[in-house]
């Protein structure tokens, strides 16, 4: 037995001819083979897409979400992305082996199918010694004729179980090769079952303000938010140039002042330094006590002096009522405080009271935390000299942002405050708004003194005239 | 350790061995242990529910690739066994054992190592990327006291992939990762 017998029985076609091998060269389909590839291109293409969406999304987070968890987060999905891509590039190796190997399937059935087959006939070999007269006169010839054609044939069939041989081969190695193309991604950890499709955060303050929101009792005892009236503005009306707050907010677009539709603006940088300016310079000597009807200050105008007086008596004694409504207001109400705290600088103002002027140092203190450092000033003057109240209190009301408006408005009435911070905040972006709800629990929990000085100040039961809006 | 020196020294080691499973896993438990109070003690005002927009698009993100992986995985497989149904080794046997391995590294018996393999684990590893980023809105969420909004729900993405019986006819199951390969 031959090598070539021994090969043909491993391959299971031992004693197998010519037309036997071509027969089995002929069963291998390369091109379904090679149909395969686009298979795995196509996984390629689904990697490179969750890679790509991956790394997008961490983008996102990156830019967006702060913290020990973003990062951990974003690293983690990063690594995500990186397997993806890994798998992508094993898919690629796959689908290139697979075409690989589908052309050397081609080429080595191409090559046994190219293989003639030899005819060992007698009459063969009649024709191949010169024909029967021929042959009759040298039949020797056509022994050797039908002899070399055997030996022929055997060398044609070695070539060809060599070349199925071959082809073989090449399949038990790439059977190794692709089985390694892909390696296992480590199972993740299991995933909560009853994970939804899509989530949205709904912000109750940016819902449009159309829900009442709980009330919260003030800590002077006040009356309720909805049910206060608001306190009638003593003083004429004024312009006060805005103030930029020196404090970072977090990145949520402000509100300007002036504006009373409550239209979002972008709010240049904060400047350093003292950045208050109080329009008129020249406090007035007499206090009306029954002006016009307040509006809203303008503060791309530069009026004519606001009085600082003038400014100080902006909701004046009516701070009283703005404590306890403001109190009384909701979460959402809570800038009111801070129109409270400017209201109670107008307070100050009036010719009279030293409970004014505590008062009005604290609401300069609370407003100082916001970066009001003219409020910080202005208290301090209270004690002294009430006549600068004014000056205190205009600096106080440059507010910018829901809460500035809330100041601002604080100088009308608070009830006033509330609505135009609720008006505000219902134009401001969900973030926006939920932030400067956050900003108020901050000032809860940093200012108590504020609050405890509201009670010493207007907790005696004085009670302003309620001022009529203009 | 800090947080950051364990995450950088996971790094580094899969780095090096190149085991990005590794390097998967020890991130994924120092995820774990992150503290989500830590930031929001520390968040700033304001930042928190801007975190918690941006939490959400990056869950609906992930949602919506959780929602591509599985379409593709069923596609593939199917067009993975259309294909294996030809007679493509033909009688060698050489080829036919080159077949059958190409067949099962695009995933017709579900093995880890093939695509459809790896596509079912990085879904499987998005899913968890899902749970824990909502694990962190619930956190934000409850600390900011607003109210997370869910639709539908992540599974419905399962659709049916098609599989093998042993008797070689075709049947469909939801795709659940695992790779015992009724085939």
């Amino acid at each position: 037995m031959s090598i070539l017998d021994d090969i043909l029985d491993v391959l299971g076609i031992g004693g197998g001819s010519l037309e036997h091998i071509q027969a089995m060269a002929r069963s291998v389909r390369p091109e379904d083979i090679e149909a395969m590839a686009p298979v795995f291109e196509h996984g390629t293409q689904v990697f490179n897409t969750g890679h790509g969406h991956l790394e997008s999304a961490i983008d996102n987070v990156v830019t967006g979400w702060k913290g020990d968890a973003a990062r951990a987060a974003s690293t983690t999905v990063l690594n995500g992305a990186m397997t993806s891509r890994s798998s992508a590039e094993s898919s690629t190796a796959a689908a290139s082996n697979v075409r690989s190997y589908a052309s050397q399937v081609r080429a080595a059935k191409q090559q046994i199918l190219a293989i003639e087959p030899v005819d060992t006939s007698f009459g063969h070999a009649v024709q191949a010694s010169g024909g029967p007269v021929a042959a009759a006169l040298n039949p020797g010839a056509v022994a050797a004729n039908m002899a070399a054609a055997q030996v022929q044939k055997e060398q044609h069939r070695e070539q060809a179980a060599q070349y199925l041989s071959q082809m073989n081969d090449e399949g038990e190695q790439f059977a190794a090769q692709q089985s390694a193309t892909f390696t296992p991604v480590p199972p993740a950890p299991s995933a909560p079952g009853d994970l939804p499709s899509t989530i949205s955060v709904h912000s109750p303050s940016a819902s449009g303000g159309g829900g009442a929101l709980p009330a919260v009792q003030g800590p002077s005892g006040g009356s309720g938010g909805p049910s206060w009236t608001p306190p009638r503005s003593p003083s004429g009306p004024g312009s006060i140039t805005p103030v930029h707050q020196p404090y970072h907010n977090g990145g949520r677009p402000q509100t300007g002042n002036g504006n009373t539709t409550g239209t979002t603006t972008v709010t240049p940088p904060p400047t350093t330094g003292d950045t208050t300016t109080t329009q008129g310079t020249n406090p007035p000597t007499e206090v009306t006590p029954t002006g016009p009807p307040v509006a809203l200050p303008d503060p791309t105008t530069s009026g004519s002096g606001v009085g600082t007086g003038t400014a100080a008596l902006l909701g004046g004694g009516a701070a009283a009522i703005a404590a306890g409504g403001v109190a009384g207001l909701t979460r959402g109400g809570w800038p009111g405080g801070r129109a409270f705290a400017g209201a109670g600088g107008a307070g100050a103002g009036e010719p009279g009271g030293l409970g004014s002027g505590r008062g009005a140092g604290g609401a300069g203190e609370g407003v100082a935390e916001r970066g009001f450092a003219r409020g910080s000033g202005f208290g301090g003057a209270a004690d002294e000299v009430p006549g600068r109240f004014g000056t205190g209190a205009g600096s106080g009301l440059g507010g910018l942002d829901p809460d500035e408006a809330a100041l601002r408005a604080g100088r009308l009435s608070a009830a006033t405050a509330g609505e135009l911070a609720a008006g505000e905040r219902g134009m401001m972006p969900p973030m926006g708004g939920a932030g400067a709800r956050r900003s108020d629990d901050e000032e809860l929990d940093k200012r108590p003194d504020y609050l405890v000085e509201t009670d010493d100040v207007w907790g005696d039961g004085r009670l302003a005239a309620p001022p009529v809006l203009g | 350790m800090s947080y950051e020196a364990e995450l950088g020294a996971a790094v580094g080691a899969a780095a090096v061995t190149g085991n990005i499973g590794a390097l998967v896993t020890g991130i994924g438990d120092l995820v774990d242990r992150v503290s989500h109070e830590v930031h929001i003690a520390t968040a700033t005002s304001g930042s928190v529910t801007a975190d918690l927009h941006v939490m959400a698009a990056f869950y609906n993100s992930l949602s919506d690739l959780h929602s591509q992986l599985r379409a593709k995985m069923a596609s593939l497989k199917a067009q993975a066994l259309d294909v294996h149904d030809r007679p493509a080794a033909g009688h060698v046997a050489g080829v036919q054992k080159a077949w059958r391995s190409i067949a099962e590294s695009a995933g017709v018996m579900q093995h880890a190592d093939s695509l459809y393999g790896n596509l079912l684990a990085i879904d499987h590893w998005v899913q968890y990327y899902m749970g824990a980023v909502m694990e962190n809105v619930n956190k934000y969420a409850e600390h900011e006291q607003v109210t997370i909004q869910s639709f539908g729900k992540a599974s419905d993405a399962n659709v049916p992939v098609p599989t093998r019986t042993p008797a070689g006819t075709s049947s469909s199951s939801a795709g659940t990762g695992s790779s015992s390969g009724a085939w």
